[in-house]
């Protein structure tokens, strides 16, 4: 496998679900979720995703683990990058091919869909075989929000972390499952003891360390993240944001790290992909994003965080309203209803996500590389106010 | 509960174990269940309700094996009374409660008449959780088609009075226990079917049923290790109360005439009481609504208070503890 290349490759993802009614049963409408996001995390890096919720950052990390099956797109996990290059290619040329008329071209535009099909079938987690998605499944683990809701409240905690081991075959006896199980509580921070009790006797915090434990189980390579902290006292955080990097270091893990708290994932991530309505409208390595924020949006969310100090004067970027409904996305740009800076063409016109600078990428048409770069920002002159990161501090630390 | 107090707990009991690390007791947690079964026995009307019917089976079973004569006595004709009818007054010839008017006794009967309601609750409840949990599983586990096949077959079910199907089936299949607890189940299947309906449906979407699926799980292994304990809980309160169900439908069949002549059953007894109350006899009436009312009035408040300790929504940990 690639040394250092890029363990995940989404591409093109799409989930919409279907709203059915009436009798007989009949899809309504739909609502997109999440519509074309492509990303790549590198080897050991975390990527952050930030966005209000409902702009289907828990449906990306559901369907990037194999939960969902999306409507369309494709999931590179751990594949040498000339294998999704030909993919590309291959899918391009399909499409080339597609028009073409005429017997020969026929059979070459079979040809080509057969190879694109063997070569999916092997590396696309959404095309993999039944069995091989179950053993590529240790591989990538889901961390979920709640604590209280993900932990079967019937069953002990030996049994919710060593399932994994159960279903995978880990371990060949009940010993040696047991072992590995206080293994990695303790790596998570729990007494080994725990094993034998049950989610109710935990709190939030512990709780979430189970959960943790129950995806690193398995020692996958990567954990999606979906919002592992959100639903914690503040207190907590701290803690549970150290062990996931005291984990991270351990296991050599990568992290998709799903946030609505720009905070959490300024502290957390090296990238960072901003979500609005199913689409990633900014992508940019962490420090870049936070200084140079150059959509609107990511501009609004940034300024819209607190700032710990009284005698800073904040002026908000206009932006008014509610995110519209998936359901019906507004045409053109979907940020243009809210967007103080919307001209007629973000309203025909939907945005590509493109190159605005070096590993930077903005899908805005007042952008560059459409536009030139707007000047220090409406915010806060020199830049942003001492890292909104302070705000999140372990008491007494 | 929170972690500190736990900890230090755990840190007690070890301490006050016999000392070597060895052999210090294991810090075992406490279930789900057993915290039910605490909250149960916290509860005294269940206590006292739980000690009515644990008396109710053992008189049963005892009177049942024929011990003190009361099989003998429930069914022992008087001879004379065959050409006249022959009530003995409450308290004549050892008769606590008299007798009916085959000379029977009518405390007996109504003892042996616990037997036949147990038997009957029983055999209904056994055939009838199969039943809801086949249809409800599916229909919740699958959605779709099959959830509105199920959904609708449920609508018919209950649409047609339970009572009249009862008796058709009776009178189709003819009369015995067995027929009338199978009779029971194909009306008394809904409810509890309704229930893991909806059940299933929260299960499957919610998110340790999402976990163990990231974590590789099957169906099969989701259903019977996620789903299904959680569902345990419904199954066994609708048990408890579905046999008092059974008890007043037997009653009303009997007054149809659907019941099995020569068995004592409660619904018998009331059946042939009742019409020797215009003739001012009312005293036969005494013995079987007496029992059947005790036993339906303990059935149901033991079932209400399963039903509260067991629901985990109710579930308050920290009173338990204490």
């Amino acid at each position: 496998m690639n040394g250092d290349g890029f363990l995940v490759d989404a591409r093109g993802l799409e989930k919409r679900f279907a709203i059915k009614a009436g009798f007989p049963r009949r899809t309504v409408a739909e609502v997109r979720a999440v519509d074309g996001v492509s990303f790549e995390v590198r080897r050991g890096r975390t990527f952050g995703l930030v966005g209000e919720s409902g702009c289907g950052k828990t449906t990306l990390a559901r369907t990037m683990v194999g939960l969902y099956r999306p409507t369309a797109g494709s999931l590179f996990f751990d594949t040498p990058a000339d294998k999704v290059e030909l993919v590309l290619e291959l899918r391009a040329r399909i499409a080339e091919a597609g028009t073409a008329r005429g017997p020969a071209a026929r059979a070459e535009l079979a040809g080509l869909e057969e190879r694109l099909e063997v070569l999916r079938r092997e590396y696309d987690v959404y095309s993999l075989p039944k069995r091989k998605l179950a053993a590529k499944r240790r591989e990538f683990q889901l961390v979920f929000q709640d604590p209280w809701g993900s932990l079967d409240p019937r069953m002990t905690v030996g049994h919710i972390v060593g399932e994994g081991l159960v279903v995978h075959g880990i371990g060949g006896s009940r010993a040696e499952r047991a072992d590995l199980v206080r293994e990695t509580l303790a790596s998570c921070g729990l007494d080994p003891d725990a094993i034998d009790r049950y989610p109710h006797e935990f709190s939030g915090g512990q709780r979430q360390r189970i959960g943790i434990a129950r995806a690193l189980a398995l020692r996958p390579k990567l954990l999606v993240l979906d919002e592992p902290v959100s639903a914690l006292d503040v207190s907590i955080r701290v803690q549970i944001l150290d062990l996931l990097k005291d984990i991270k270091d351990a296991y050599g893990l990568t992290y998709v790290f799903i946030a609505h708290d720009l905070a959490v994932v300024e502290r957390v991530a090296d990238e960072v992909g901003v979500m609005y309505l199913g689409k990633i409208v900014e992508r940019a390595g962490r420090a870049d994003l936070f200084s140079r924020r150059f959509h609107p949006y990511t501009r609004a969310l940034i300024d819209a965080a607190p700032v710990p100090d009284p005698n800073v004067v904040r002026r908000r970027a206009p932006v008014r309203g509610e995110p519209p409904s998936p359901i019906a996305p507004p045409p053109g740009c979907r940020f243009h209803p809210r967007c103080p800076e919307a001209a007629e063409r973000c309203r025909v016109e939907e945005p590509p996500l493109v190159q605005a600078a070096p590993g930077h990428y903005v899908a805005c048409w007042m952008r560059p590389p459409h536009r030139a770069a707007p000047g220090p920002g409406p915010a806060l002159p020199g830049g942003r106010p001492p890292s909104a990161g302070a705000t999140v501090r372990a008491p007494g630390a | 509960m929170s972690g500190g107090n736990m900890g230090g707990m755990s840190a007690t009991r070890r301490k006050t174990g016999d000392g070597t690390v060895e052999n210090r007791r294991r810090d075992r947690g406490t279930s789900p269940f057993r915290l039910s079964m605490r909250r149960l026995a916290r509860d005294r009307s269940a206590m006292v309700a739980a000690a009515i019917i644990t008396a109710f089976i053992a008189t049963a079973l005892v009177a049942g094996s024929g011990a003190f004569g009361i099989k003998a006595a429930a069914t022992e004709f008087d001879e004379n009374s065959l050409d006249t009818m022959r009530y003995l007054p409450v308290g004549t010839e050892g008769h606590i409660l008299g007798t009916d008017g085959f000379g029977r006794d009518v405390l007996a009967r109504s003892i042996m008449g616990i037997r036949t309601a147990l038997y009957l609750g029983y055999l209904a409840g056994l055939m009838t959780v199969p039943i809801a949990l086949l249809f409800g599983a599916v229909a919740g586990w699958y959605g779709g088609l099959v959830d509105d096949a199920v959904t609708w077959l449920m609508s018919v079910v209950v649409a047609v009075p339970g009572i009249l199907l009862i008796m058709s089936l009776i009178q189709i299949v003819g009369k015995s226990f067995t027929t009338m607890a199978f009779a029971f189940a194909v009306t008394g299947w809904v409810g509890l079917a309704r229930v893991v309906r909806g059940a299933f449906l929260q299960a499957r979407e919610s998110e340790y049923v999402l976990a163990a699926r990231a974590l590789g799980a099957g169906d099969a292994r989701i259903v019977f290790r996620h789903v299904l304990p959680n569902v345990f809980h419904f199954v066994t309160v609708n048990f408890v109360l579905q046999f008092v169900g059974v008890v007043k439908s037997e009653v009303f069949l009997a007054f149809v005439g659907l019941t099995l002549v020569g068995e004592a059953t409660w619904g018998s007894m009331i059946d042939s009481a009742r019409s020797e109350v215009s003739s001012g006899r009312w005293q036969n009436l005494i013995g079987p609504t007496l029992f059947m009312g005790i036993f339906l009035m303990a059935m149901t408040v033991f079932g209400d208070s399963l039903r509260d300790a067991l629901d985990p929504k109710l579930k308050n940990s920290e009173e338990v503890r204490s």
